[in-house]
């Protein structure tokens, strides 16, 4: 074979070869990145993490919405699902939990609208695992790893009794693990 | 032919081939990207967040705004540019100006290249409870190269490729699937 055919050959095997890791590998990695940003900030796994009203430089979230009051918590449910639960703010311009897989896909989004009601149980699960309580909606992961958002927005960010009485509401939403089905 | 050049060859061929598939990758998903729509002044993506959408379009999301809700929440709109077409610029003022939305929640953010702009009132956006609006209905945002007040959002010292985000939290039913009928502000270069 001529040296120049094969020049050819490993260019298009190396071009495409790089487009289809760069293409179907950078959601996940981008996800990654962002849990590994947000552990070295402090977080954990599996438990949620309250934010305080976002500022420049503290976020590595492009495109970051600086009006919400969020509540984060990276997820691996490969030790069995869990329940977000308790009382949902009141006060939010809107609010929503959603939930999204390691490639980014939303999985589920559920709102003020969804679940009018103060009190508040969702399970997050894999295919694979059951949850043996009742729960208003179940977001279910194509993988155990995962990240859960809770937007909460604020009427304003300038209102500093308003934030901090915000700031208390949000976190009367907890999260644990759910009480499994008996194998 | 000797061994070697053909070695050679390969090699070369491959880390060509590998710059270029990274490359094509970038200009298909990096942030001069055609997006799906224009309306106005302004460019939306209607795939975001959507087990539907194709493997670029979640990369573009992924790198540029990893998290981004689905249209039937939330409609995403974004302007580099003034209605000129000219490219937002730190130095310019701009007014930016607009009317009653047909949606739940509205906000408008100005981002350098994707983040906060740093400024003493923490000022990153406004919205539609806190932004001044008149007694019909229409608003005006002031962009401008520094300072501090009502509706203004600042460029800062920094250069950098600035955007304008309007984010329609739960729009009116069926306005995802008609989003060039959205009522967008208009972003109009006042002085330089």
């Amino acid at each position: 074979m001529r040296a120049s055919l094969i020049g050819v050959i490993a260019f298009a095997a190396a071009a495409a070869a790089t487009h289809a890791v760069l293409l179907f590998g950078s959601p996940t990695w981008a996800t990654d990145y962002q849990i590994d940003q947000g552990l070295k900030r402090g977080g954990g796994w599996n438990r949620l993490i309250y934010g305080k009203p976002p500022r420049a430089g503290t976020t590595t979230v492009g495109l970051a919405n600086p009006d919400t009051l969020g509540t984060r918590a990276y997820l691996d449910l490969s030790g069995g699902p869990l329940i977000v639960e308790g009382v949902r703010p009141q006060s939010c311009a809107y609010w929503s939990l959603s939930v999204f897989a390691h490639d980014t896909d939303t999985v589920l989004v559920r709102s003020d609208r969804e679940l009018p009601g103060a009190r508040l149980a969702v399970a997050l699960r894999t295919e694979d695992q059951a949850v043996a309580e009742p729960v208003q909606a179940s977001a279910v992961l194509p993988s155990p790893k995962g990240v859960l958002l809770i937007r909460c927005f604020m009427k304003t960010r300038t209102d500093a009794a308003y934030v901090a009485g915000l700031a208390r509401e949000i976190r009367a939403v907890t999260m644990r693990p759910a009480r499994v089905a008996a194998p | 032919m000797s061994r070697r050049a053909k070695i050679l060859a390969g090699v070369a061929g491959a880390l060509a081939g590998a710059a270029a598939g990274a490359g094509a990758f970038w200009a298909l998903t990096g942030p001069f990207t055609n997006p799906d729509q224009r309306v106005g002044a302004w460019t939306t993506n209607g795939a975001v967040g959507q087990e539907l959408q194709g493997p670029y379009s979640r990369a573009r999301v992924a790198l540029y705004g990893i998290w981004g809700l689905p249209p039937t929440e939330t409609l995403y709109f974004v302007a580099t540019k003034d209605a000129a077409g000219a490219v937002l610029d730190r130095r310019c003022v701009y007014a930016v100006e607009g009317g009653a939305l047909p949606t739940r929640w509205w906000g408008v953010t100005l981002y350098r290249d994707g983040f906060y702009i740093a400024n003493p009132a923490d000022r990153y956006s406004w919205t539609m409870t806190d932004t001044r609006i008149g007694p019909d209905g229409r608003w005006t945002l002031t962009l401008a190269p520094s300072g501090e007040g009502q509706n203004r959002l600042t460029f800062g010292p920094q250069d950098g490729r600035f955007q304008l985000l309007l984010r329609l939290y739960q729009p009116n039913p069926g306005v995802a699937e008609h989003r060039e009928t959205v009522p967008v502000p208009t972003v109009r270069k006042v002085a330089c």
